[in-house]
C-alpha cells in the first residue's frame, strides 16, 4: 500500500500500555499518524461524543483510509501486512506462532488484569483490598509465564535479535503507566534485558501524558 | 509415518474447545492429551515441560516446538493447513475477524476462569460466580451483538465460517451452560449461534463429545 496521502488516525492516551503498542508499531513502520487523545483515566472512551466516532468505545482505535479497526494485535497484523517495509514478523509460521505467543501473553494473559473495568467488579465483592493485592497473583503468572518464553527464545530483543511485533507488546506491558506500579521488572530476568534494550530505542520513547495537547 | 500434532486439552476449557473446532475444519488428524484442571495437572511437575504456561491448549508440533495461546495457535494452524481457510483475503475484514476473537480472547474469557474465581473466594465465602460473570461481561456481550449486527450473514461475518465462529460458539456456549447466559437477550448472536453449533466440525468439538467428558 502506498504511504503517500494516506490518512492514518490513532485514537489514544500516551503512557496507557494497550495504545502504546499501536504507536509504537506505527513508529517502527514509519507512518505518520494524528493522535487523538481519549481521557482513559477519566474514561471519556465511554463517553457520548467518543462513541459517536467509535460505537463499540474502545482505545485503541486505528482509523485508516476510513475504516475504523480495533484490538491492538489485529491492528498489529493489519500494519504488518499491509505495510511491509521493517518487518516485524519472523518468516517461518513457526517462529511467528512464537511471537505471537509473546503477545498473546500480554494481551490476554496479563493487561486484563490490570485495566480499570477488572478493579471495578472485583470492588464490588471485595472492597478492602488495592490494586497491587488484586492484580499481583495474576500479573506474576503471566510475566512468569512471558519470562519463560523470552528465556527460551529471546536474544537482545524478545525473539532472538531482531525487532518484532513481541516487543511493541513487552515493553508498555512493564513501561506503561497503567502497569509499572504494580510490577518489579528484577523479578524477571529475561524480560529486563530485552526491556533495558528496548529503553535505548526511540521508536519505544515514554510520551508523557501531559504532552497530550 | 509422519508424527501427530499433539493437543493438550480439557473438554470444558473454552480455549482448548476453539482449537478442536479449527482442527476439526481443517481436518488434521491429531493426537488428544488431556489434561484434568480440576485436579491441578496442569500445575504438576511431571507437566511442566509439556505446558510451559501451566494452561491448555498447548500444541505440539512433531519436530519438538510447543505453541501456547489460542490466536498464536489458530493463526498458525490457519498459515500450514491451507484448506478451509478461515481468515478471508481482504485486509479490512481479516482485521475485523481478528478484532472479534480478541473481543473474547482477551475481552472476556480471562475474566471466566478457574485461577480468578479461586482467588476470589480465597477472600469471600459465598462468591457467586455466576452474578460475577454476568456483570463483568454483559457490556462485552453487547459488543459482541453490535459487531455481529454489522458482519454477519450465515455466520458471524457473511456466509462463510471464519476464525470468529471458533472463538464465539465455545464463548456462548460455556457462558449459556455455567453462566447462565440468556441468549435471547442478543438475537443476532443466538441466530449465528444456532447456525453454527450443529454443523458436525462444531458439534464433535463441543464439551460433552469429548472423551474425557465428566
Amino acid at each position: 500500500m502506498s504511504t503517500s496521502r494516506l490518512a492514518i488516525r490513532l485514537y489514544t492516551y500516551r503512557g496507557y500500555s494497550a495504545p502504546w503498542r499501536v504507536s509504537i508499531m506505527l513508529k517502527l513502520k514509519q507512518l505518520q499518524f494524528q493522535p487523538f487523545f481519549v481521557n482513559l483515566p477519566k474514561a471519556e472512551q465511554l463517553s457520548n461524543m467518543y462513541s459517536q466516532i467509535n460505537p463499540l468505545q474502545i482505545v485503541p482505535t486505528l482509523e485508516i483510509n476510513g475504516q475504523l479497526l480495533h484490538e491492538s494485535m489485529a491492528i498489529a497484523e493489519y500494519l504488518e501486512e499491509e505495510f511491509p517495509r521493517n518487518k516485524l514478523l519472523p518468516k517461518s509460521p513457526l517462529e511467528k506462532a512464537i511471537v505471537r505467543s509473546m503477545c498473546e501473553t500480554v494481551n490476554s494473559g496479563i493487561h486484563p488484569y490490570h485495566a480499570s473495568r477488572f478493579y471495578k467488579y472485583v470492588h464490588n465483592y471485595v472492597s478492602d483490598i488495592n490494586r497491587q493485592e488484586i492484580s499481583e497473583p495474576f500479573l506474576d503468572r503471566g510475566f512468569t509465564a512471558l519470562n519463560t518464553l523470552v528465556e527460551k527464545h529471546g536474544g537482545d530483543y524478545a525473539f532472538g535479535n531482531q525487532v518484532t511485533i513481541a516487543d511493541a507488546f513487552l515493553y508498555p506491558a512493564f513501561r506503561g503507566d497503567d502497569v509499572s506500579y504494580l510490577v518489579n521488572l528484577d523479578k524477571y530476568p529475561a524480560l529486563k534485558k530485552v526491556v533495558e534494550n528496548l529503553d535505548q530505542l526511540p521508536e519505544f520513547a515514554y510520551e508523557h501524558p501531559d504532552s497530550q495537547g | 509415518m509422519q508424527q501427530k500434532l499433539k493437543l493438550y486439552t480439557y473438554f470444558r476449557s473454552s480455549t482448548s474447545h476453539r482449537i478442536r473446532i479449527v482442527l476439526n475444519l481443517k481436518e488434521i488428524d491429531y493426537e488428544p492429551k488431556f489434561v484434568n484442571l480440576l485436579t491441578g495437572e496442569h500445575k504438576s511437575e511431571d507437566n511442566k515441560e509439556e505446558l510451559p504456561n501451566q494452561a491448555v491448549p498447548a500444541l505440539h508440533i512433531p519436530d519438538g516446538t510447543i505453541l501456547i495461546e489460542s490466536m498464536a495457535i489458530a493463526e498458525y494452524l490457519d498459515e500450514v493447513y491451507p484448506q478451509k481457510k478461515l481468515l478471508p483475503q481482504d485486509p479490512v475484514l481479516k482485521a475485523k475477524v481478528r478484532g472479534f476473537c480478541e473481543l473474547i480472547n482477551s475481552g472476556m474469557h480471562p475474566y471466566q476462569n478457574l485461577i480468578l474465581f479461586e482467588w476470589i473466594e480465597k477472600y469471600i465465602e459465598k462468591f457467586d460466580r455466576v452474578e460475577f460473570v454476568q456483570n463483568v461481561l454483559k457490556s462485552e456481550f453487547q459488543t459482541m451483538e453490535k459487531l455481529l449486527l454489522q458482519n454477519h450473514g450465515k455466520y458471524s461475518f457473511g456466509d462463510e465460517i471464519t476464525l470468529a465462529d471458533c472463538f464465539l460458539v465455545p464463548q456462548v456456549m460455556g457462558a449459556i451452560a455455567r453462566f447462565k447466559l440468556d441468549i435471547s437477550l442478543f438475537p443476532t448472536i443466538q441466530e449465528v449461534y444456532n447456525n453454527l453449533k450443529d454443523l458436525p466440525q462444531f458439534y464433535k468439538a463441543q464439551p460433552d463429545q469429548q472423551p474425557d467428558f465428566k
